[in-house]
C-alpha cells in the first residue's frame, strides 16, 4: 500500500494548505498584503504538489520537467511588461480630463 | 498515390477520409494555394483603390473588410498552412518515419483549418459583412459597440477554430520529430527544414495559445457582451500585449520555414556542406528565443514606461544578430561549390535577396526614435512584405518548386519557371520597394487626397502589384502544364539524394514511405534501408538505436483486410468531426436548423471516434525503433499529452496575467474590487476545491490501479473521479445561477467578467475531462487497460491533474483576495 | 532642407544615418553575394559530381571563430546603432514642462477628428492654432476607440487611447500650415481624420488667442 499511501498524504497536505490558506484569507485578513502573499504563495506551493504527484511530474522524464520550467518562463515578460505599463510614466503627475 | 490496397476505395472517400501524412499535406497545399489566391485577389482589389488619389472604387467600409481579410487570410490561412503542406509531405520521411506519430489528429488539423476557412469565408455573408478592424484588431474598435457586424464575431470564432487546429498539429509534430526519428537519426543531422519546423513548433507551441487567451476574451465580449476591452482597467493596452506577445513569435512562425528551405536549397544546389550548421542551428534559437521578448516594439507609441521601450528596443535590436549570422552563413555555403541554378535555386537566392532588404529596414523599425516617423506608415507595410512574403513565401515557392517532382511524379518546364522567377522579382519589387518612399502615408487608410503627392508613388505599387499577381498566374499555369504532361521524375530529379531522405525514395514515395517491410537507418557511412527485425533482432553495431517497447507493427489484430471500408488508414471521423464543428458554429449566426444539426454531428462524431478505438480498428502504421532524444522515457501519448499541458499553460498564463493587469489597474482607477466572500461564496468556493481535489486523489489511485492490473481500483477510481467532477460542475452551476439571480452577469462589471470568463474556461475543461472518462470507463469495463497498457489512464491523469493546479489558482484569486 | 521643427530635424539627420547605415551594409552584403553566385557557378553538365553533404555526416563545415567575430561584428555594429537613438527618443519624449511659456493643449480623438482644448478653456475641433517658437505640449486621449495622433511634417507621434492619457510636445520653428492626422485604423472614417496645424507667429497668435478668449 505504499503507494497509495504516499498519495494519500499528498492529499492530506493539499487539504492543509487548503485550510491554512482560507484561515489566511478570512482570520487573518489584518495582516494585508503579506495575507495575499501568503495566499499565492501556498497557491503555488499546491500547484506544485499537483505537478509533482497529481501530474505524476515526479516520476517523469528531467525534459519533461524542463519543458514545464521553460512553459512558465515563457509568461515572465509578459508579467513584466504588464507591471511596466500600469503606470503611467514618471512625469504625469495628474490625470486630467479630455 | 495510394498503396495498392487502397485502389478499390472511391478516390472521394479516400481524399476525405485518409490519414495518410502525404494525402494530408497535399490537401493542405492545395487549400492554402487556394486562400493564397482568395487573399491576393482582396489585396489587388485595395490596390485599385488606391491607385490614384481621391478613388472611389471601394466603400470605406469594403476596403477595411478587404484590409483586414487580406491580413488574417494570409496570416492565418496561407502562410503557416502551405508551410505545414511540406512539413506533412516530407518531415516524416525526412526523419526517417512511416507516417506522423497520430494520423488521425493529423487529418483532423488539416480539417479544422478547412473549417475554419469555411467560416472565415462565410463571415463576408454575415449581416454586417466581416471583420472591418484591420488584422491586429485593436481594442476597442473590435468591440460590439464600435463594429457591431456579426461577421466579426464569425471571423473571431473562425480564428479560435484556426488555432485549435494549430495546437493539434502542434502537438503531432513535437511528438512526430521528437520521438519518431530512424535510427541514427540525430536531431542535428536533420536537415534545416526540419530543424527549423521543430523551433516553429516551439514558437507555435506557446504563441498561439497566447492569441486564443485574448481572442476568447474577445468573443465574450462580443457574444456574452463581457466587459473586457471596453472598461478601461482591460481596454486597448491589454489587447495590445496580447496580441503581440503572440504577434512577434508569429511572424517568426511565418518566416521560418521558407528560411529553412531557403538554406537546404542553396545548400543543394551548389553541392556544398551548409556553412557552420551549428551556428546557424544556435542562431535560430536564440532568435526563437528573444522572439518571446520583443513584442513591445510594436508599442513603442502607446506611451508606456520609457524604461520599457528601451529594452524592447534593445532586444528587437538583438535580433538582428542572429538573422544576421544566418544570412551570411547562407552565402558562405555556396563558396566553393558548383552552383545550378534551377528554379528552385532561383527562387531561394531571390528569397535570400529579399529578406536582406527585409532585414535592413528592420533595423529602422526598431528604434523608438525613428517610430515616431515610422509607426503606422507604408514603411512599415514595406518592411513586413518583404519579410514574410519576400523571405517567407519566396522560399515556400522554392519549395514547392523543390519538392514538386517528389510529390506529383513529374517535372516542370524549367524555362517557364525561370521566367516565372523574372516576373516574380520585377513584380515584388515594384510592388513593395516604393512603400518605403511612403514613410509619411498612414497605412490602411481608403483615399488620400492628391495634395498629398502619394498618387504617382501609388500608381507604381498598384502596377507592381498586378505584376506579381500575373506571376502566380503563370505559376499555376506551370503547375497544371507539370501534371498533365510534364516528363516523369525520377527518384531523385536534383541530386539531392545525399542531403536528405526524401530524394531515397521514389516520386511519389509509396504509402509508408520506404521499401516493403524496412526502416532507413543513419550510420556514419550514410543511409541505409534495413530490414525491421534486423534493427529489433539486437543492437546494430554503429546504430545508437534504443529501441522501445515493441509495438506489433501494423498488423491487425484479427487479421482483418486492410481494404475495409474502415480500413487502417482511413477513418471518417476527424473530418465529420470538423465540420460538426463548422455547421455548429456557423448555426449561431445562419440558422438554429443548421447549430442543431452540427451539434448532433458533433457528438456522433465523437462517438464514432469514441468506438473506433474501443473496436480497435484504426491501427497506427509508426514503430518508435529509432532517435528520441531528449524525450526517451516518455511514451508518445503520455508526451502528446505532456505538450498539451504546455500548450495549456501558455493559454492560462496569459489568462492570469490579463487578471493581474486588470486588479492592479483597477487600483489605480478606483474600482472597488469585490472584497472576499462579497460575492463569491467562499465556502462554495473550498468545496469545489475540496472536491476537484479529492477527484485528484481518486484518479491517482485509478492510475494506480491500472499500473497493477487491479481492475476493481482502476474503475472505481475512474467512476469517482467522474461523480466528483460532475459534482464540481453542480455546485459551479449552482453558483453562476445565484450570481445571474443577484443580478451579476457576464457584463456587470470588469470583475464579473473575468469570473466567469475564466472559471467558465475552466468548467470547460472539466466538462471535456468528464467527457473523455466516460470513454475511459467503458474502455476499463470492457477490460481494454492491462498493466502493460494504460497510456489512456496515465494520460488522462496528467489532464486531470492540470485542470486541478488551474483551480488551485483560481479559487484564491477569486474567492480570497 | 531644414525641417520645420526640432523634432523633425532630430529624426531626419537619424533617419538618413540609418539610411546611409543601411544602404552601405546591404551593398557590400549583396556585392559578396553576387561575386559569389557568379564565381562558383556550375559550368559543366547540370548534375556535377558528388556533392560533398552526406546523409549521417555530423562533421561541421566552417569555423565557429568566423561565426564569433560575425556575431560580434554584427553585435557592435546594432547595438551601436541603435543605442545611438536612445538622445533622440529622450529628446523627442522629455516634456518641457518647466518652460514657462509653454502652451499647453489637451487633444481629444474622435471618431472622426481632433479636438483642441485650450489652457482658457475653450475648444477648436479640426484645427489647432499655435505660436510658433514656443513648445507645445499635447495631452492625448480618445474619447472612443484607439486612435494615433500624429503632425507627419514635424514626426511627432503619439497613440490616443481612451482611458489613459499621453503626453507629447512639438515646436514650430516657421509659420505655415500642416495636417495632423489619424495613423491607426479607427473605423470607416480613418482616412479622414484630419486637423489643421496652423503655426502662427507669436504676435498674429496673441492677437488671435486674446479674440478667441474674450469670445462668448
Amino acid at each position: 500500500m505504499d503507494e497509495v499511501w504516499k498519495y494519500v498524504m499528498v492529499y492530506a497536505t493539499l487539504m492543509a494548505a487548503l485550510v491554512i490558506e482560507v484561515a489566511l484569507a478570512v482570520n487573518w485578513r489584518t495582516l494585508g498584503p503579506l495575507s495575499t502573499a501568503g495566499v499565492l504563495a501556498i497557491a503555488s506551493l499546491q500547484a506544485v504538489f499537483g505537478f509533482l504527484y497529481y501530474m505524476h511530474g515526479i516520476y517523469g522524464s528531467r525534459s519533461i520537467t524542463l519543458m514545464m520550467i521553460l512553459s512558465l518562463a515563457v509568461i515572465i515578460p509578459l508579467f513584466i511588461a504588464f507591471l511596466f505599463s500600469i503606470e503611467f510614466p514618471p512625469h504625469i503627475t495628474q490625470i486630467t480630463e479630455g | 498515390m495510394e498503396g495498392k490496397e487502397q485502389t478499390r476505395v472511391n478516390p472521394l472517400i479516400v481524399w476525405l477520409f485518409t490519414t495518410n501524412h502525404k494525402n494530408v499535406g497535399i490537401l493542405y497545399l492545395v487549400t492554402s494555394l487556394y486562400f493564397l489566391v482568395v487573399a491576393g485577389i482582396l489585396a489587388l482589389t485595395f490596390r485599385i483603390q488606391l491607385t490614384v488619389p481621391e478613388n472611389n472604387f471601394l466603400t470605406a467600409s469594403a476596403y477595411n473588410q478587404a484590409v483586414t481579410a487580406h491580413g488574417l487570410f494570409m496570416l492565418l490561412w496561407v502562410v503557416t498552412p502551405l508551410a505545414s503542406a511540406f512539413a506533412n509531405y516530407v518531415i516524416p520521411i525526412q526523419i526517417g518515419a512511416k507516417d506522423m506519430a497520430f494520423p488521425r489528429l493529423n487529418a483532423l488539423s488539416y480539417w479544422l483549418y478547412l473549417a475554419s476557412g469555411i467560416m472565415a469565408l462565410s463571415s463576408f455573408f454575415a449581416p454586417g459583412g466581416t471583420a472591418d478592424w484591420g488584422w491586429t484588431t485593436y481594442a476597442p474598435l473590435n468591440t460590439l459597440q464600435y463594429s457591431p457586424q456579426a461577421g466579426g464575431s464569425l471571423m473571431g470564432l473562425a480564428i479560435i477554430i484556426l488555432l485549435s487546429s494549430s495546437i493539434v498539429a502542434t502537438i503531432n509534430f513535437m511528438v512526430t520529430i521528437f520521438r519518431l526519428r530512424a535510427p541514427g537519426m540525430k536531431l542535428m543531422l536533420l536537415p534545416l527544414f526540419s530543424i527549423f519546423w521543430l523551433v516553429t513548433i516551439f514558437l507555435m507551441l506557446w504563441a498561439f495559445p497566447a492569441f486564443l487567451a485574448p481572442l476568447i476574451l474577445l468573443v465574450a465580449d462580443r457574444v456574452l457582451g463581457t466587459v473586457f476591452f471596453t472598461s478601461p482597467e482591460g481596454g486597448a493596452l491589454l489587447w495590445d500585449h496580447l496580441l503581440w506577445f503572440f504577434g512577434h513569435p508569429e511572424v517568426y512562425i511565418l518566416l521560418l520555414p521558407g528560411l529553412a528551405i531557403t538554406g537546404d536549397i542553396l545548400a543543394v544546389f551548389s553541392g556544398r556542406k551548409l556553412y557552420a550548421k551549428k551556428v546557424i542551428v544556435g542562431a535560430l534559437i536564440v532568435a526563437a528565443i528573444l522572439s518571446y521578448i520583443v513584442w513591445v516594439h510594436h508599442m513603442f507609441m502607446t506611451g508606456i514606461h520609457p524604461g520599457l521601450r528601451e529594452a524592447f528596443n534593445i532586444t528587437t535590436e538583438l535580433i538582428s544578430i542572429p538573422f544576421g549570422v544566418i544570412t551570411i552563413s547562407y552565402i558562405l555555403t555556396l563558396v566553393g561549390g558548383k552552383i545550378r541554378f534551377t528554379t528552385p535555386m532561383l527562387f531561394a537566392i531571390g528569397a535570400l535577396a529579399l529578406f536582406i532588404i527585409g532585414g535592413a529596414s528592420g533595423v529602422f523599425n526598431s528604434s523608438v526614435a525613428l517610430n515616431f516617423g515610422m509607426r503606422g506608415t507604408f514603411w512599415v507595410v514595406g518592411h513586413f512584405h518583404y519579410t514574410i512574403v519576400g523571405g517567407g513565401i519566396t522560399g515556400l515557392i522554392a519549395g514547392l518548386y523543390y519538392w514538386w517532382p517528389k510529390m506529383t511524379g513529374r517535372m516542370f518546364n524549367e524555362k517557364l519557371g525561370k521566367l516565372h522567377f523574372i516576373i516574380y522579382m520585377i513584380g515584388f519589387n515594384l510592388l513593395y520597394f516604393p512603400m518605403h518612399a511612403l514613410y509619411d502615408m498612414p497605412r490602411r487608410i481608403y483615399v488620400y487626397e492628391a495634395a498629398t503627392g502619394w498618387g504617382p508613388i501609388n500608381m507604381l505599387i498598384t502596377m507592381g502589384g498586378f505584376l506579381f499577381g500575373a506571376s502566380f498566374i503563370l505559376f499555376f499555369w506551370i503547375l497544371l502544364d507539370s501534371l498533365r504532361r510534364g516528363p516523369v521524375a525520377s527518384d531523385d530529379p536534383w541530386n539531392a539524394k545525399n542531403y536528405s531522405i526524401e530524394w531515397n525514395v521514389p516520386s511519389p514515395p509509396p504509402e509508408f514511405n520506404f521499401p516493403e517491410g524496412k526502416v532507413p537507418v543513419i550510420t556514419a557511412q550514410g543511409l541505409e534501408f534495413r530490414s525491421i527485425n534486423e534493427i529489433v533482432g539486437g543492437p546494430v553495431s554503429g546504430i545508437s538505436a534504443r529501441i522501445g517497447p515493441s509495438k506489433a507493427p501494423n498488423i491487425p489484430a484479427n487479421g482483418g483486410t486492410p481494404m475495409e471500408h474502415h480500413g487502417p488508414h482511413l477513418s471518417p471521423w476527424p473530418f465529420v468531426l470538423s465540420m460538426g464543428v463548422a455547421m455548429t458554429l456557423l448555426g449561431l449566426f445562419f440558422g438554429p436548423g443548421l447549430l442543431i444539426l452540427g451539434l448532433a454531428v458533433f457528438i456522433g462524431s465523437l462517438v464514432g471516434w469514441g468506438w473506433e478505438d474501443l473496436k480497435e480498428r484504426f491501427h497506427v502504421a509508426i514503430e518508435a525503433l529509432g532517435e528520441k532524444w531528449p524525450f526517451d522515457k516518455v511514451e508518445n501519448h503520455t508526451f502528446a499529452m505532456w505538450v498539451f499541458v504546455f500548450g495549456e499553460i501558455g493559454l492560462f498564463g496569459p489568462l492570469f496575467m490579463a487578471y493581474f493587469f486588470v486588479r492592479a489597474n483597477a487600483s489605480l482607477t478606483g474600482f472597488a474590487w469585490p472584497l472576499p466572500g462579497q460575492i463569491h461564496d467562499i465556502t462554495l468556493g473550498a468545496l469545489n476545491t475540496i472536491l476537484l481535489f479529492t477527484s485528484g486523489l481518486t484518479m491517482s489511485l485509478a492510475l494506480i490501479g491500472a499500473k497493477r492490473g487491479e481492475e476493481d481500483l482502476l474503475r472505481a477510481g475512474l467512476v469517482a473521479t467522474f461523480i466528483l467532477g460532475a459534482v464540481f460542475l453542480a455546485v459551479k452551476g449552482f453558483e453562476w445561477s445565484e450570481l445571474f439571480a443577484e443580478g451579476i452577469t457576464f457584463g456587470s462589471d470588469i470583475s464579473a467578467s473575468l469570473y466567469y470568463v475564466l472559471t467558465g474556461i475552466h468548467g470547460a475543461h472539466v466538462l471535456a475531462g468528464l467527457i473523455a472518462l466516460i470513454y475511459l470507463i467503458i474502455k476499463a469495463y470492457k477490460g481494454g487497460f492491462s498493466p502493460h497498457r494504460h497510456v489512456g489512464v496515465e494520460a488522462f491523469a496528467i489532464y486531470w491533474g492540470m485542470v486541478d493546479a488551474v483551480w488551485m489558482f483560481l479559487f484564491p484569486l477569486f474567492y480570497l483576495i | 532642407m531644414a525641417a520645420p521643427a526640432p523634432s523633425a530635424d532630430i529624426w531626419h539627420s537619424l533617419f538618413n544615418f540609418y539610411l546611409t547605415s543601411a544602404i552601405t551594409i546591404s551593398a557590400v552584403v549583396f556585392a559578396i553575394m553576387i561575386y559569389v553566385l557568379i564565381r562558383y557557378r556550375s559550368r559543366g553538365e547540370a548534375n556535377p559530381g558528388d556533392p560533398e553533404y552526406r546523409i549521417g555526416d555530423l562533421s561541421q563545415r566552417g569555423s565557429v571563430k568566423v561565426a564569433i567575430a560575425l556575431t560580434i561584428i554584427l553585435g557592435v555594429l546594432f547595438l551601436g546603432l541603435t543605442t545611438s537613438t536612445f538622445s533622440a527618443m529622450e529628446f523627442m519624449e522629455e516634456i518641457p514642462e518647466d518652460n514657462p511659456d509653454a502652451l499647453h493643449i489637451k487633444v481629444l480623438a474622435f471618431q472622426w477628428g481632433w479636438r483642441f482644448t485650450y489652457p482658457n478653456g475653450k475648444t477648436l475641433t479640426g484645427e489647432l492654432r499655435v505660436p510658433a517658437g514656443v513648445p507645445v505640449i499635447l495631452e492625448i486621449t480618445s474619447q472612443d476607440v484607439f486612435h494615433t495622433f500624429s503632425i507627419p511634417a514635424f514626426k511627432v507621434k503619439k497613440d490616443a487611447i481612451p482611458g489613459r492619457i499621453n503626453y507629447a510636445w512639438f515646436e514650430g520653428k516657421y509659420a505655415g500650415e500642416y495636417t495632423i492626422r489619424c495613423y491607426e485604423l479607427c473605423g470607416v472614417g480613418h482616412a479622414e481624420m484630419l486637423a489643421r496645424l496652423l503655426v502662427m507667429e507669436p504676435e498674429q497668435f496673441e492677437k488671435w488667442y486674446e479674440e478667441f478668449s474674450s469670445k462668448g
